[in-house]
């Protein structure tokens, strides 16, 4: 019995994945360290920044997937019943805040730059749409219920966990091109960013772990460990999305100067769009079964 | 003249197949009809070749899945199929149990080459090329040719 | 209201790809999509091995996943049980594919023809297909099978059951229990692939007894 992965969905809907997550995630990560105050103002103003473009071209990319891109607005019809539907208005909402939120720094607004109580409340419903942004990619593909390795609850949690830590890297990333902040708080982002990446390696091998209860599931981490999905797992996600940034992030001359932050962001932002290629490519309906046979779905 | 085949009533004989000593060649390769294919004529009919393509027995070279494990050979990998002469086909193989553990299946008037039937080109594996016609493989009696032949398979690495 | 079902006998059945010929012929459908489609399958090991294959068509499910998952709402069920797809209000974004348990629905970008080698417009047969294909459906949207609901609105079977050689086909009303389906169902003991899925599909398998 042949089992083969889906073949409709992949680096397009990838990248609207990874981007989404990572813009959400960078805004979280802004808006978190607006709180903080002082010396994080910086980083917070970069973060939210990040949140409304990243997004807006993730949604670029999916709506180029679309087989009639011109019915793209019709997406938000079913929220009672499709996560695409609830996904697309839990994003347009997080996009308006996302605007609204950096806009208090451009003209013609920078009179509202210390209304700072309209500014966190945009910040915290901003959050709370960020955190449903990034959680709902995961749950979106988990809806699929005959693909054992995207139904499972720790896909949200992986995803959750990677937009955040790809959302901190893409912080780190534009600070040392833009050179706008350096030293104190961008190379604790780093180090928190550190964390992240370890709890992601620890989730992974959970989530890989589980695939072994069904032959659908199975097949897919067999695909992905060893099979034609390998070489993407293990050097772009393994290798590049987590040990390398880890390795930079925690020696000492990159935690001090920041100095390792720029190839360490660089390569673990590729890792989150790998991440969510690997799962979008292994994806593997269950075998359907008619007493004693069992067919693969035809391709 | 050999003689030997005008009994009067029916009786078998092996074929030279049935003699072969040499133990390379241990599989018994013959051709089966896929029940939508008629002859050699139907390989170009465009819908009959959707259903080919994507059937998983017409375009391969079928095995018992056993023997396929035995001589180290996994789905969809490129074989030769030799017979005793060096004559050969080359094709994916596919291991399946319905098989004997010594049989070859192949689908036979597949393997067309002519330019004008663009849809058959270069699909299936031409079984005829396998079969030996020389007096010896001929029954003298109705002209009719060994259609079994002992070949042995191996792995096509890329030689 | 009849709850429109198919009964597949396979034992009947002998994997001739008639019913998966005979949908292409009949609702002109592009290369890369098929409507009705045949798996083979083997089960057991030598000696003891059986082949079988196994007719697919869409299972018009009365809980269909992909109704559940379609955001734009251009998936609906109507009052036979028949699950549509509007072709005007679909986007392509292939997500009812991913949940659909049974590969039910296809997409395709664009007509492709048959023949890449000849020049010059598609031959006059082709030039029908793709006329038909694209007032029925189109490119870039999900289609399925639709029990054709043209040809049964005029009193006719759908055409793979019509065609089928070895008469395994059957179709008619799961709600009515005295109707052939109904009856073999469950006289032969009729069973849904994957039930486990939670759809509840129409299209009843009866055993190879």
């Amino acid at each position: 019995m042949e089992l083969k992965a889906q073949s409709k969905w992949s680096w397009l809907v990838s990248a609207y994945l990874f981007l989404a997550g990572l813009g959400a995630g960078a805004y979280a990560i802004g808006v978190v360290a607006g709180f903080s105050g002082g010396e994080w103002a910086g980083v917070s103003k970069i973060g939210i920044s990040l949140g409304f473009p990243c997004v807006l071209v993730g949604c670029m990319f999916l709506i180029g997937d679309l087989g009639t891109p011109s019915n793209f607005w019709r997406a938000w019809r079913r929220p009672n019943t499709s996560w695409i539907a609830r996904g697309t208005i839990i994003i347009s909402i997080f996009m308006v805040l996302g605007v609204v939120h950096a806009a208090f720094w451009v003209w013609p607004f920078h009179s509202l730059e210390d209304a700072h109580g309209a500014r966190n409340l945009v910040g915290v419903l901003g959050i709370i749409f960020a955190f449903g942004t990034m959680i709902y990619t995961g749950i979106l593909l988990g809806a699929a219920r005959p693909i054992a390795f995207w139904s499972t609850a720790m896909l949200p949690l992986l995803f959750l966990i990677s937009a955040l830590s790809t959302g901190a890297m893409a912080v780190v990333l534009t600070s040392s091109l833009t050179g706008t902040t350096h030293g104190g708080p961008i190379a604790r982002l780093a180090w928190f960013d550190s964390l992240l990446i370890i709890l992601e390696i620890l989730v992974l091998f959970f989530y890989l772990q589980a695939t072994h209860r069904v032959p659908e599931s199975r097949a897919s981490a067999k695909l992905v460990l060893t099979g034609s999905v390998a070489p993407l797992f293990w050097a772009g996600v393994v290798l590049v999305g987590l040990l390398i940034p880890l390795v930079l992030e925690i020696l000492p001359v990159g935690a001090a100067t920041g100095a390792l932050a720029l190839p360490a962001s660089v390569c673990g932002i590729t890792g989150g769009l790998f991440l969510r290629q690997v799962v979008v490519s292994g994806g593997i309906h269950a075998p359907l079964r008619a007493g004693r046979f069992e067919i693969g779905l035809p391709a | 003249m050999d003689w030997r085949f005008y009994t009067p009533l029916a009786e078998w004989f092996p074929c030279p197949s049935h003699e072969e000593t040499n133990p390379d060649f241990d599989l018994w390769a013959f051709s089966w009809r896929p029940s939508f294919h008629t002859q050699s004529s139907t390989q170009n009919n465009p819908w009959l070749d959707e259903i080919s393509v994507n059937d998983p027995f017409v375009y391969l070279i079928q095995i018992n899945a056993e023997t396929g494990r035995k001589k180290g050979l996994k789905d969809r990998d490129i074989v030769y199929v030799e017979n005793k002469l060096g004559r050969k086909i080359k094709g994916p193989v596919k291991l399946v149990e319905g098989m004997h553990p010594e049989q070859l299946g192949i689908a036979g008037c597949h393997g067309h080459w002519a330019r004008g039937i663009p849809i058959a080109r270069g699909k299936g594996q031409f079984f005829d090329d396998l079969v030996i016609t020389d007096k010896e493989h001929t029954d003298s009696l109705t002209q009719g040719s060994d259609a079994c032949v002992k070949v042995k398979i191996y792995k096509a690495t890329g030689r | 209201m009849p709850r429109y079902g198919f009964v597949i006998d396979l034992k009947r059945c002998y994997g001739c790809y008639t019913c998966q010929v005979v949908c292409k012929a009949s609702n002109h459908t592009p290369k890369g999509i098929d409507w009705a489609r045949c798996v083979p399958a083997e089960a057991g090991q030598f000696p003891a091995a059986l082949r079988q294959m196994i007719p697919l068509v869409c299972m018009q499910c009365a809980e269909p996943a992909c109704m559940e998952v379609c955001p734009t709402g251009a998936t609906l069920q109507d009052e036979n049980g028949i699950v549509t797809v509007d072709k005007e209000l679909c986007m392509g974004c292939k997500y009812c594919i991913m949940a659909c348990p049974y590969g039910a629905r296809q997409t395709v970008e664009k007509w492709t023809t048959y023949f890449p080698d000849a020049e010059g417009d598609l031959d006059p047969y082709e030039a029908h297909a793709k006329n038909a294909w694209e007032q029925k459906s189109g490119y870039g949207m999900a289609t399925k099978c639709d029990y054709c609901m043209d040809r049964v609105s005029e009193g006719r079977q759908p055409a793979c059951v019509e065609a089928c050689p070895a008469k395994a086909r059957y179709f008619g009303d799961l709600e009515d229990p005295e109707s052939e389906v109904s009856i073999l169902i469950r006289r032969e003991r009729g069973f849904q692939l994957n039930p486990e899925f939670g759809t509840d599909p129409s299209c009843y398998y009866l055993p190879p007894r």
